[in-house]
């Protein structure tokens, strides 16, 4: 181990945040997720009364097996990386374990609702907003300019500076997340579901809080992230006399963990909030429009958008791991 | 402010979007200068062709309520319509009325039904 350098440990140390958060995500919400719509609903598939006294618990022990066996096998892969000592793998896992949850989760969306909820209630009346959704009130574009006018310094700093360690995976990577993941929140911004007729507004509030939170999350956990990630790199490859001072990664490190803190905050406390919004409300997908089926992920978010997303990220960490 | 679509309706798509935004006019909630979200939105939201939308925002246009410029939202322009016949004006009254005799209501009932309706648009704009 003592062959590694601070950049590995900085790597280290963002795997056992993402860990930590894998973790944390299976504890407070994916175990009981199926219930978290109440007894009324598996997923957002309506089911009868005493559906968790008979055929639900096979349900229920079918999904959490399958959860059960997706972190299985991401503890084994992170565990083999760990022991052969082949950090430069963990991006590759970490983005790798993302897609599998991803895909697990559509699989299981997608089963549940061709299984259980083929006959999902379509009402004929349907709900539009007239409130309008510029892009300018859910991105803050002087933030976007910030985030461009310090990736393009940390570039120059690196191009012109550059020492001889240089891997331009991590910059190429970083960049990618920071610059990518603003297409993909326009789409965030832009994508919504039909609108029951009932408990409308409530049901708009909802989605609308909900689009809010996943940008601030998004923003804290890759960009802002990423952003403290790349500008420590470029200072200690880029800039000889920062670069060597000593503790340089550990001021990194503190900074990143206090974005990745704040937004884990951010994140429990929002998402304490959407529940209690959303508590006397039909999941969404739970319905079908009239004029158009609700999306497989949740309203707000494309899953197209969101795939294109992780497959480039995914690909560039397959392309610089060669 | 929600507009309601109904599949069942017999009046096309676009038609109902365009007598709820004059509902919505005329009770007050939408005010001039107020922008409409753009076609692509609505669009989206409701899970149809942008065509659809497109359609009613042009018919608002031409009949006063709206502006649209080019490359912008439409934006509520007037709560009047434009100049019109008042025989004009009084045509869909008429076929209502007509629908409602033929229905077999007595006069009574359909005086007293045009008075709750209109009672109910004062209503909803008061009460904003």
């Amino acid at each position: 181990m003592s062959s590694h350098g601070s950049g590995d440990w900085l790597l280290l140390f963002s795997t056992a945040l993402v860990v930590i958060f894998f973790v944390f995500d299976l504890v407070r919400r994916l175990w009981n997720y199926p219930l978290a719509h109440g007894p009324g609903f598996f997923l957002d598939v309506e089911v009868a009364p005493g559906f968790y006294n008979g055929e639900g618990v096979r349900w229920l022990a079918r999904y959490r097996t399958n959860l059960l066996a997706a972190y299985f096998i991401g503890a084994l892969a992170l565990t083999a990386i760990l022991v052969s000592g082949r950090w430069n793998l963990l991006p590759a896992w970490a983005g790798g374990t993302a897609l599998v949850r991803t895909a697990g989760y559509f699989g299981v969306i997608a089963y549940t609702r061709a299984k259980l909820g083929a006959n999902r209630p379509v009402p004929t009346s349907t709900v539009v907003s007239l409130e309008t959704r510029r892009l300018g009130d859910y991105i803050s574009w002087p933030a976007e300019v910030l985030m461009a006018v310090i990736i393009g310094l940390n570039w120059a700093l690196l191009l012109t500076h550059g020492d001889a360690k240089v891997h331009w995976k991590d910059p190429v990577v970083f960049t990618y997340v920071i610059v990518g993941l603003l297409p993909f929140k326009i789409g965030v911004v832009r994508n919504s579901y039909p609108l029951p007729a009932e408990k409308a507004e409530e049901h708009y509030r909802w989605a609308d809080a909900q689009r809010r939170l996943w940008l601030r999350v998004m923003d804290g956990f890759f960009r802002w992230f990423s952003l403290v990630l790349i500008a420590g790199y470029a200072l200690q490859h880029g800039w000889p006399a920062v670069g060597k001072t000593a503790g340089l990664h550990w001021v990194v490190i503190s900074i990143a963990m206090a974005v990745w803190l704040a937004t884990v905050g951010m994140m429990i406390s929002g998402s304490g909030r959407l529940t209690a919004m959303g508590r006397n409300l039909r999941p969404v997908g739970s319905w079908s429009g009239p004029f158009r089926q609700p999306t497989l992920l949740m309203p707000g978010i494309s899953p197209w958008s969101y795939g294109a997303f992780c497959s480039g990220l995914f690909l560039l960490i397959i392309f610089f791991g060669r | 402010m929600f507009l309601t679509v109904d599949a069942n309706d017999k009046r096309p798509l676009y038609q109902q979007i365009v007598d709820g935004v004059k509902e919505l006019i005329a009770r007050g909630d939408l005010r001039e200068g107020t922008t409409l979200p753009s076609v692509r939105q609505v669009a989206g939201d409701l899970g149809v062709n942008l065509n659809t939308i497109a359609v009613a925002y042009r018919r608002l246009q031409e009949e006063g309520f709206v502006t649209i410029r080019h490359g912008a939202s439409a934006v509520v322009s007037s709560r009047r319509a434009r100049a019109v016949d008042e025989d004009e004006l009084r045509q869909p009254l008429r076929t209502a009325l007509t629908q409602l005799i033929l229905a077999g209501k007595s006069k009574e009932e359909i005086a007293s039904a045009v008075q709750k309706e209109l009672e109910l648009i004062h209503q909803k704009g008061d009460s904003r």
